[in-house]
């Protein structure tokens, strides 16, 4: 009991330190604060019922396997049906060429736009700021996979934006 | 080396990611996996009982019409093909006693057959 205990408080102190940061991650992913909430909670469940063997090791990569991993099952298992319920189009687009709002509103509606699989590569290419390498090792697929990937969501991201870029050049 | 395309996605990744409402999920966390265990020993033993219920009776039903049918099925069918096996091998014995008659009564006409020959020969 007293070891079960032990466990238990250990893994309640980095669920609490670790929660915000994986949040952020999963509502990138998921576009959506109930279903990041979800997410992190059936990775963090999961993290729990292989506490025992991973606290020697490194929990925090467990569980972003399992969240990232778990996105991209759920996608699987339900289609693309969250992403035409929350893919509403904004109508608050206001032209704000000083800070580029207007073209941080078009990116986020883009960015819903994409498939889950490309939208995960994404995040963690250019929010987490991992190498390819890393990519791949937490999805389970190859590097050339990830390359695709990113390759077909940077180029989606441009056919959604075709206005961007000279935007982007004219006003740095 | 990241182009302003590439900025603007990083940019906008990190004002979403702001957006998200920090919430403790420790508890529902343990709650959850503490259900999903239970789920598990559950399911585990319902299918076991499952298990020995379905299998028990066949299992038994099998010995049933296994054990007697055993007994008797090589006893008694090993017999009743063996008594059609053996019965042509018994009859081939005594067929092989008709099957000289026939021989027999073919060289009784042979012998017929050869008697006048000799006779005349004779």
């Amino acid at each position: 009991m007293g070891v079960e205990d032990e466990a238990k408080r250990r893994f309640a102190e980095f669920a609490a330190a670790r929660t915000p940061a994986l949040i952020r991650v999963a509502y990138l992913l998921t576009g959506d604060q109930h279903a990041a909430e979800d997410l992190v909670q059936s990775a963090l469940a999961k993290t729990y019922a292989r506490w025992g063997s991973l606290r020697h090791e490194d929990p925090e990569g467990y569980i972003r396997v399992v969240m990232y991993r778990e996105q991209v099952g759920w996608w699987r298992r339900l289609g693309r049906l969250r992403e035409l319920v929350t893919a509403v189009p904004a109508d608050f687009v206001m032209p704000d060429p000083s800070t580029h709002t207007d073209l941080r509103v078009a990116m986020r509606e883009a960015l819903r736009e994409l498939p889950p699989p490309q939208r995960t590569v994404l995040v963690l290419r250019y929010y987490e700021d991992l190498t390819e390498g890393q990519v791949a090792e937490i999805l389970g697929c190859s590097i050339g996979t990830v390359r695709s990937r990113t390759s077909r969501a940077v180029t989606r991201l441009r056919q959604l934006m075709p206005a961007t870029e000279p935007v982007l050049e004219a006003t740095p | 080396m990241s182009t302003p395309f590439e900025a603007l996605i990083r940019n906008t990744l990190s004002e979403i990611s702001e957006e998200a409402s920090p919430v403790n999920l420790t508890t529902r966390a343990l709650n959850l996996a503490h259900r999903r265990r239970k789920t598990t020993v559950v399911l585990g033993a319902v299918a076991a009982v499952a298990a020995v219920l379905i299998s028990a009776p066949l299992a038994l039903a099998a010995a049933d019409r296994g054990t007697p049918p055993a007994a008797p099925s090589p006893a008694a069918p090993s017999p009743s093909p063996a008594a059609p096996f053996p019965s042509p091998a018994a009859p081939s014995p005594s067929r092989a006693a008709p099957s000289p008659s026939p021989a027999a009564p073919s060289p009784s006409p042979s012998a017929p057959m050869n008697m006048p020959s000799p006779s005349p020969r004779r």
